[in-house]
């Protein structure tokens, strides 16, 4: 409760990442060596009895979560992640790059409209320019929204009785949290995978800049549902076996992974997820060759793993089996001295799960 | 990197605006208890210099009426003042009637008088005590006098035998109506040769 009531000028507003299956929000205070998350809060949107999704508003499920007792003040910054936002890396004339900001904003949001597939108006878009690199590489990356769903994402939020003032997208937020856990070097090349509940989505970054943005694959809740048709079990029942026994590590050299890997259980989940495994594990190989085509003279060597998926236990072994890359779940960093980022007693969910809501209010 | 806010700019603008109003409301709600707080208490101060300020008018009333008793009796006293001193320069008069009966009894035979003349001459209207009355509604200075009546007595007559008046001022003592008989003077009568002499005596009384 100390910690809670510090002051203004050092805790940060209510990151809030409304998801399909729920909602989580964070706070964060800073202080001289980083950060500190003080308060999280998470809730799940409600199941019947029978296993369907009870319609529960974000709103209600936001003042359940953003309690007073744990949260300071009433300022939030949501984070909107895919398919709610597409990422366009574009490559644009250098003239163009030359015209000022807000005629660059224009052109960026005709072209964004354009491969939405929507008029001007039907697209809130945004960019920011990418790292310079090869010649004829994108050089900005544009992004883009419907209103619809930004305003539905506002509206919940003001159900909470929370004032939202920014809606960014998850890979800022995500380049902003891995930048604080892994401390790349300005001209590394590194990724965030965010296996989360509808799609597992790529960020891959220059330094600390978001240079490409992907969806990679389908979410938890296909693996969920492969889980249960293969186990014949339900969805409830399929979430607790693969959140218990995981998918098996291949290769896996520590006492640990050769407990999966005899686990006949995760072998059978594995089973079930090859095909999904596979499918994202190529398309992030695509996306990191058209990374290192764009940036041909920087290494690819590290991966930060995020989201539900993430803490399916040996996702990131197997992972790291099949990319060949450093991949580690955030959580792990938080063991690094090098690392910025620390949570309070009071933060009980895995950072994993957090990540976007932490991302959100982080600030450089 | 920068943020970037996906919110439509129309909406930020809406959201900045209800924000500011809000503000706005929350800071009336905050300023008007305090405005009210001063308000009362400039009233209630108000009321208390009020009050002070009444009982400052009753204090200055009262000081007015003492002071107006006081100028009263002031006027009163000096009134009496001026009864007394005349009263007492009533008391001072001469009695010359007296002296002159007493003045005649006295007077030998072979003895009569040429001159009788009080000193000074005058009562000691001009030479006198001044008294200061102080100031007048106007502000003039008010100046009494005091006048007194002329203590000596210059005697001077004739007579055939010098010795008369010795006699004549032995008598003048044995009277009681004089203080002291401070000088006489007696001399023959220059130039004359019927014998008679002049004299002069000088009395306080």
């Amino acid at each position: 409760m100390l910690i809670t009531r510090r002051s203004k000028k050092c805790r940060t507003p209510i990151g809030l990442d409304v998801g399909a299956k729920g909602v989580r929000a964070a706070q964060l205070t800073r202080n001289a060596d980083g950060w500190t998350v003080f308060a999280v809060g998470a809730c799940e949107r409600g199941r019947s009895p029978s296993g369907d999704v009870v319609p529960q508003a974000s709103g209600q499920l936001l003042r359940m979560v953003t309690t007073p007792d744990r949260f300071c003040g009433r300022d939030a910054i949501a984070v909107m992640s895919g398919p709610d936002v597409e990422y366009f890396a574009l490559q644009l004339p250098e003239g163009v790059l030359k015209s000022g900001d807000e005629k660059l904003h224009q052109i960026v949001g005709a072209e964004v409209a354009r491969l939405m597939g929507s008029d001007g108006n039907g697209v809130v878009s945004h960019f920011w320019r990418s790292p310079a690199g090869k010649p004829l590489s994108p050089n900005v990356v544009g992004i883009g929204a419907t209103p619809d769903k930004v305003r539905a994402l506002l509206a919940s939020i003001d159900d909470a009785r929370l004032s939202c003032l920014v809606v960014e997208p998850a890979a800022l937020a995500l380049s902003r949290l891995g930048s604080l856990l892994c401390n790349p070097g300005e001209n590394e090349l590194w990724g965030l995978l965010d296996l989360g509940a509808r799609q597992a989505r790529l960020v891959l970054c220059l330094g600390n800049a978001p240079v490409l943005g992907r969806p990679v694959g389908s979410g938890v809740d296909d693996w969920v549902r492969r889980v249960s048709e293969m186990l014949e079990v339900s969805e409830k029942s399929a979430v607790v076996h693969l959140r218990e026994h995981g998918v098996a590590a291949p290769g896996g050299r520590d006492a640990g992974e050769r407990h999966a890997r005899r686990d006949s259980l995760a072998g059978l989940i594995t089973g079930a997820l090859r095909c999904p495994l596979r499918s994202m594990i190529s398309e992030m190989q695509r996306s990191v060759s058209y990374a290192k085509q764009c940036y041909p003279d920087r290494d690819f060597r590290r991966l930060v793993a995020v989201g539900r998926g993430s803490v399916v236990p040996n996702v990131s072994s197997y992972l790291r089996y099949a990319l060949g890359l450093e991949v580690r779940r955030a959580s792990d960093f938080l063991c690094d001295d090098r690392c910025r980022l620390s949570c309070s007693t009071a933060c009980v969910q895995p950072l994993e799960l957090i990540a976007l809501a932490v991302g959100a209010v982080l600030s450089t | 990197m920068d943020r970037v806010n996906l919110i439509p700019v129309s909406e930020r603008e809406a959201r900045a605006a209800r924000r500011r109003a809000r503000k706005w409301v929350i800071a009336l709600f905050c300023t008007f208890p305090l405005m009210m707080g001063s308000f009362l208490f400039c009233v209630y101060q108000a009321g208390v210099a009020d009050d002070a300020a009444a009982e400052n008018q009753q204090v200055i009333q009262s000081i007015q009426a003492s002071r107006a008793v006081l100028k009263e009796l002031r006027s009163q006293v000096r009134h009496w003042d001026s009864r007394i001193r005349r009263a007492r320069r009533m008391r001072d008069k001469r009695r010359w009637s007296a002296l002159v009966t007493r003045l005649v009894d006295a007077i030998p035979t072979g003895v009569w008088l040429t001159s009788l003349a009080s000193q000074p001459a005058a009562p000691g209207g001009m030479g006198g005590v001044r008294v200061d009355m102080g100031e007048t509604k106007d502000g003039k200075k008010v100046k009494e006098f005091d006048v007194e009546a002329p203590r000596g007595l210059v005697v001077k007559g004739g007579c055939v035998d010098p010795a008369a008046p010795l006699r004549f001022v032995a008598a003048l003592k044995q009277s009681g109506m004089f203080a002291s008989i401070g000088h006489e003077h007696v001399q023959q009568s220059g130039g004359s040769a019927d014998g008679t002499f002049q004299f002069e005596i000088h009395c306080n009384w």
